[in-house]
């Protein structure tokens, strides 16, 4: 009885169109019963599927090898989320100063027309005294320094020229050359003389 | 999703889903590996599990996608390796080998190598997993029909491949009465 069943049964398995129940019980009546030579291949087949199916993660550790694993990389989420975290306060910050600079540029150039420009709204008597406060300042620095390299002469006069005191040498150098501050001045003066008579 | 929960729904699949990568990529260690970097894929993404209406579908499509990636790198690396590891090297070789390993679950592993993957994941699903033909549908995103056509060419193939198995066997006992 049932060995007829179960070759009607076996032609539909190998068609794809047993139900879950059919095959289970295709399964056990092979498990179960001895076969004839005939239906030896399909006893194998049912067999090694039942064997199959017991198969298994041999590794008793995988479940804690997993979580170690899972940590870890949520560690390391953690970590790159807290440096994404900085950067954006950090951009926020930078966009913020930009904004503020902007905002006050902006309400600078209402004002003057061009932030970076000196007005033109100064008098040509402003721009002289301008001129001759900086003028007399230089002249200063000038003097001074040519004070300076008198007494910075007389140490170059020392035997015992060290590197240090080469140095020096140089920075002497260095000071007669401002003196062309002084010729700066003479060629001021020419020009202003030629504006005059002009 | 908690971690205890995750424990609890998740990762008792951890067997299923190693047979199924164990069984596309012919190698223990190697699905082992994979069914943890599957792991890891779901639990990145456990807020979402919740949504989900099965699962153990969704997983079984992760390893599948997992798997095929995995061959897919071997192919480019060396297709000799792949068709090693794939126990590829010869139908008759592989036959005789299966023959001296008739109780054992190698055995249909064997077999089921010489199948197309599409036909292995289907047969993998139905006949060892148990899997309805909707499930398995959900889980590969393959038409029920296809599924049918699919596993009824797997199963006549591989009971061909045990009847030469047997074959094999019994004129091998035969030469060696002779």
């Amino acid at each position: 009885m049932d060995r007829k069943r179960v070759k009607a049964l076996l032609g539909e398995y190998y068609e794809g169109r047993t139900s879950r129940e059919e095959e289970v019980f295709l399964m056990n009546f092979f498990s179960e019963q001895n076969v004839p030579v005939e239906m030896e291949a399909d006893k194998l087949l049912f067999l090694s599927i039942y064997e199959s199916s017991k198969e298994a993660i041999r590794d008793e550790k995988f479940d804690e090898k997993l979580f170690a694993v899972i940590d870890e990389s949520d560690r390391e989420k953690k970590k790159k989320g807290i440096v994404r975290k900085l950067l954006l306060a950090a951009t926020a910050l930078a966009a913020s100063v930009l904004l503020f600079m902007g905002g006050y540029l902006f309400l600078a150039n209402r004002q003057t027309g061009d932030p970076f420009l000196v007005s033109d709204e100064y008098s040509t008597d402003d721009t002289r005294h301008a001129y001759e406060e900086a003028r007399s300042a230089l002249l200063l620095v000038s003097g001074v320094m040519n004070k300076g390299t008198e007494q910075l002469g007389a140490l170059s006069k020392m035997s015992d020229a060290t590197q240090e005191l080469n140095m020096l040498n140089k920075f002497y150098q260095g000071a007669v050359e401002l003196q062309a501050i002084s010729r700066f001045d003479n060629t001021v003066s020419d020009i202003r003389q030629e504006n005059n008579e002009n | 999703m908690e971690r205890n929960r995750f424990k609890e729904e998740v990762l008792p699949l951890k067997n299923k889903l190693y047979r199924f990568a164990y069984s596309l990529l012919g190698d223990r260690e190697e699905g082992q590996d994979a069914v943890q970097d599957v792991f890891i894929k779901l639990w990145n993404i456990r807020d979402k599990l919740n949504e989900l209406n099965s699962i153990e579908a969704f997983a079984m499509k992760v390893t599948k996608n997992h798997c095929l990636d995995i061959i897919k790198s071997r192919r480019t690396v060396s297709f000799e390796e792949t068709k090693s590891l794939l126990f590829l090297q010869n139908e008759d070789d592989s036959i005789e080998k299966s023959a001296e390993l008739k109780d054992t679950a190698n055995h249909i592993k064997q077999m089921m190598s010489f199948l197309p993957v599409q036909q292995k994941m289907i047969m993998q699903l139905r006949d060892i997993e148990g899997y309805e033909f909707d499930e398995i549908e959900r889980a590969l995103g393959i038409s029920i029909n296809t599924i049918r056509v699919n596993l009824s060419r797997a199963r006549k193939k591989i009971r061909e491949l045990y009847i030469k198995s047997l074959n094999n066997g019994s004129e091998k006992s035969k030469s060696f009465i002779g």
